[in-house]
């Protein structure tokens, strides 16, 4: 890269929905202003107020249905009227919208149009029950496969991809991967108070991911324990030049650097190439390594998009930590868990933390902030000085869009 | 005729009642699932909803509607394969949309009863009057070359006795819903001797189809269900009665209400149940039922309160009317005393009814019970230990148990039914008891 690219003072609201003891389906809850306001404003105070901003960029998916608002660049100048003129733009790449963001906010730094760019992800669901959501979700799809997808097609789409993997490897072997990726999620999540199941006090949740799923109320081949859950959220973090650093005064103890980012897209109109692999991801992860110099072997911890437990799997398999086919077998044998070989996902991904589909991409990035510079509070796990990166995966519909980022504390 | 043909006109007497609307729903249920089969894509079926006020059948139409989103809503992966076939319905809000406005299109409503002319099945869920439901059977089957069947949602009055009185030939069976039906699991199914067998067999099919639980009753007055019910009443009665001096009538009611509830783990008291059924009601079965048994099934106290307009049951909101208690958002706030002839508060009556029951055996409540799986073990520890403490409270809520096993195995004795297990589902499921009354915890 032409410029040194750091990211500091991230934030995170809430992830608000089932689980959370202040959500109540029936009762009114903050709307899409307020978490873009909230994740804003924190940030902002981070960096010195918003006349340190050059320009913002807002991921969001599908603020149009959920809660039939487009237009959300203009909302910025809601978080602080210093932000009144300045450049804003929205970018949507379904739940890759976050991680677009974060790619947006990049490339400004890098073009030197920007020295300080703030980065938002944000999106409000539970404005409808789920049935609708996964409507509005399927947009995400190729529209003309909405016919015959599944009521919840998303999961129906997981679902096919675990039915194969299980078809291939074995079911209960599959399960069992499955059930543990679900443990760790649950137990990560409880060390992070914004997450949704940071009050899960579920005593065995390996047991509840061992149940087996009902393809009559649900798909056929993952349970809700599988799935992401319906979250309204926002993150925000500020994507600085070396002089914006400075401008900013945070120090870069706090910061980190991002050493290489790609962004990969694969044709929406087609079926995956193949059930059991996360092509794109594959692709994307082969690309940013390539641009950071590094290899697996040099990640500390990893952010991957778990918006269903076979995700996580085969994000596994995507990045090479295993065979294809060995995954489930890799997080069976606890080495995703915090304090296994490789921590995936330490406030509890999607599945734990939650996933506020146009925010996650930028949580995923404030995680790793978090992490890299020891600011994660309990849920803080050892970075090895020989393991100093770590990795994003941030992806957008059934492995059509792909942003991955590699960050390391700055020095 | 087949059973299907048989559906395709139904009607629903007193549809826009307490009972009558959660029929009506479960009937459009059914028929909507029916239309939705391949073979009956082009069948008309026809759901006439018959009441008596327009007012009522205009809420009724708004209920049900509501009732069939939420179970839309509930079945879209079972709705979105039935609709396969549309291909102008691409979102599950469409398909759920098209499914409710094609179910409501179905229901005919009508304050004439000539509606019900064209029927094949006839469910009647009128006032549980005898002389109004046969003179509307009666009617009917004069006035109708289908050959109707009939089913009643009587909860007392013998089905003999109407299939007589009205000259059905047998085309009759009892089909007891609980309220609310659209809910309740439970359905006491009572067939007459020499009755249409074919028409029990289509109502066995009708009900497994909407998930209910069918229990066999035989013939007599009050069933099962409020052969159990009214004769707890009446023991709930007696026992405010043997209080007295040492309490007044309200403390007496909060004492056996607070047995009933607290100490026997049910979900209500006997007399907020009593008010939820609603005390008009409770006064009105006993009557029918005491017309038809050799023993003696009433309550003047009951009877007095209606005459005093104290009638319970629920306003249209679903709020609870004044009965036994009044209520404020379906809490107890002052309970009825018959003697002073006015409510006192609750907070009134109960220092003193607390300090004569004293402590439960252990903490315990239906609510967390009837969500734990291992409820049956802990019951029998949690009705040893109330068997053998001395408390004043566990004294009284052991001895209603013994006279709840006496009253249930006695339904089993006069033929009421065949089995104590019936007794206990009916219980159990109808009434959302954690046990039957036919048990070895007292």
């Amino acid at each position: 890269m032409n410029r040194k690219v750091y990211m500091v003072a991230g934030y995170n609201t809430v992830s608000l929905g089932t689980g959370r003891s202040e959500f109540h389906p029936k009762k009114p809850r903050p709307g899409l202003e307020h978490y873009i306001q909230e994740a804003g404003r924190e940030t902002l105070k981070q960096i010195g107020g918003a006349q340190n901003v050059d320009e913002s960029v807002i991921g969001n998916f599908m603020s149009a249905r959920f809660n039939n608002q487009a237009h959300l660049a203009a909302m910025i100048p809601s978080i602080d009227p210093a932000l009144r003129f300045k450049p804003a733009s929205r970018v949507e790449g379904a739940c890759a919208s976050g991680g677009l963001a974060l790619v947006a906010g990049i490339k400004s730094i890098l073009a030197g149009t920007a020295e300080v760019v703030l980065a938002i992800g944000v999106e409000v669901q539970n404005t409808v029950k789920a049935m609708y959501g996964a409507d509005y979700l399927a947009l995400a799809g190729w529209q003309k496969n909405r016919k015959k997808g599944h009521a919840y097609f998303f999961p129906g789409e997981f679902s096919d991809r675990a039915k194969a993997y299980e078809e291939k490897y074995g079911a209960e072997y599959t399960r069992t991967g499955l059930a543990n990726w679900y443990k760790n999620a649950i137990e990560n999540a409880r060390l992070c108070p914004t997450a949704q199941e940071y009050e899960n006090k579920n005593p065995d949740p390996l047991k509840s991911g061992m149940l087996p799923p009902n393809g009559k109320t649900f798909v056929d081949h993952l349970s809700v324990f599988d799935c992401s859950k319906v979250s309204d959220g926002a993150s925000a973090i500020a994507i600085v030049s070396e002089e914006g650093l400075k401008r900013v005064g945070i120090p870069k103890s706090q910061a980190v650097e991002i050493v290489g980012f790609a962004q990969v897209e694969d044709n929406l109109l087609e079926d995956p190439e193949s059930q059991v692999e996360l092509t794109a991801t594959k692709e994307a992860v082969k690309k940013v390594f390539k641009m950071a110099n590094i290899d697996k072997e040099k990640l500390a911890t990893i952010e991957t998009h778990d918006c269903f437990t076979i995700a996580g799997i085969l994000a596994i398999e995507a990045i090479g930590f295993a065979e294809p086919g060995k995954g489930a077998e890799f997080v069976a044998q606890a080495n995703t868990a915090r304090t296994g070989k490789i921590p995936f996902n330490t406030t509890g991904g999607l599945i734990g933390w939650g996933h506020p589909t146009g925010a996650t991409g930028v949580h995923q990035a404030v995680t790793l902030w978090e992490q890299l510079t020891g600011q994660a509070g309990e849920a803080q796990i050892e970075i090895p000085s020989n393991k100093p990166y770590g990795l994003s995966i941030n992806m957008g519909g059934n492995d059509k869009t792909v942003v991955s980022l590699v960050y390391k504390k700055a020095e | 005729m087949t059973f299907n043909q048989r559906f395709k006109n139904v009607s629903v007497l007193g549809a826009a009642g307490k009972m009558g609307s959660g029929i009506l729903y479960l009937n459009t249920i059914y028929l909507s699932q029916l239309k939705l089969a391949p073979e009956n894509k082009n069948e008309t079926f026809v759901i006439n909803a018959i009441d008596q006020s327009q007012e009522r059948l205009n809420g009724l139409l708004n209920y049900t509607k509501s009732l069939l989103l939420k179970w839309a809503e509930k079945n879209i992966v079972w709705l979105r394969k039935a609709y396969d076939d549309r291909d102008d319905l691409i979102e599950n809000g469409e398909i759920i949309d098209a499914y409710v406005y094609e179910a409501m299109t179905l229901i005919r409503p009508s304050t004439i009863v000539d509606a019900a002319y064209e029927s094949s099945l006839i469910f009647e869920a009128v006032l549980e009057n005898i002389e109004l439901k046969t003179e509307l059977f009666t009617k009917i089957t004069a006035n109708n070359k289908n050959n109707p069947w009939f089913l009643t949602n009587t909860s007392s009055i013998p089905i003999k006795e109407l299939d007589t009185k009205a000259n059905l030939n047998g085309n009759i069976i009892g089909c007891h819903f609980y309220n609310p039906p659209a809910i309740q699991k439970l359905i006491e199914l009572i067939e007459i001797d020499n009755g249409n067998k074919e028409l029990s067999k289509l109502v066995y099919d009708f009900g497994k189809e909407l998930g209910k639980v069918m229990v066999p009753s035989n013939d007599i007055a009050g069933f099962i269900g409020n052969g159990f019910f009214m004769r707890d009443l009446l023991f709930a009665l007696q026992k405010v009665k043997d209080l007295k001096p040492e309490f007044t009538f309200a403390e007496s009611v909060v004492i056996v209400d607070t047995i009933t509830r607290d100490f026997m783990l049910r979900p209500m008291g006997i007399f907020q149940l009593i008010d939820y059924v609603g005390v008009e009601v409770c006064s009105f079965i006993l009557n029918v039922m005491n017309g038809y048994l050799p023993e003696e099934l009433h309550s003047k106290l009951l009877n007095k309160m209606v005459d005093k307009a104290i009638m319970g049951g629920q306003n249209s909101d679903g709020s609870q009317k004044a009965g036994f208690f009044t209520y404020k958002r379906s809490k107890i706030e002052s309970v009825y005393d018959h003697d002073k002839g006015a409510y006192v508060t609750i907070d009134e009556v109960l220092p003193k009814v607390n300090a004569y029951l004293g402590d439960l055996p252990e903490n315990q409540s239906w609510k967390a019970l009837s969500r734990n799986k291992k409820k049956e073990s802990i019951l029998e520890g949690y009705f040893k230990k109330l068997n053998s403490s001395k408390s004043a409270g566990c004294q009284l809520a052991s001895e209603y148990m013994q006279k709840m096993n006496e009253i249930g195995t006695e339904l089993v004795n006069t033929k009421v039914t065949d089995s104590a297990e019936n007794v206990n589902t009916v219980m159990i499921t109808g009434f959302h008891h954690l046990y039957g009354p036919i048990n070895n915890y007292s």
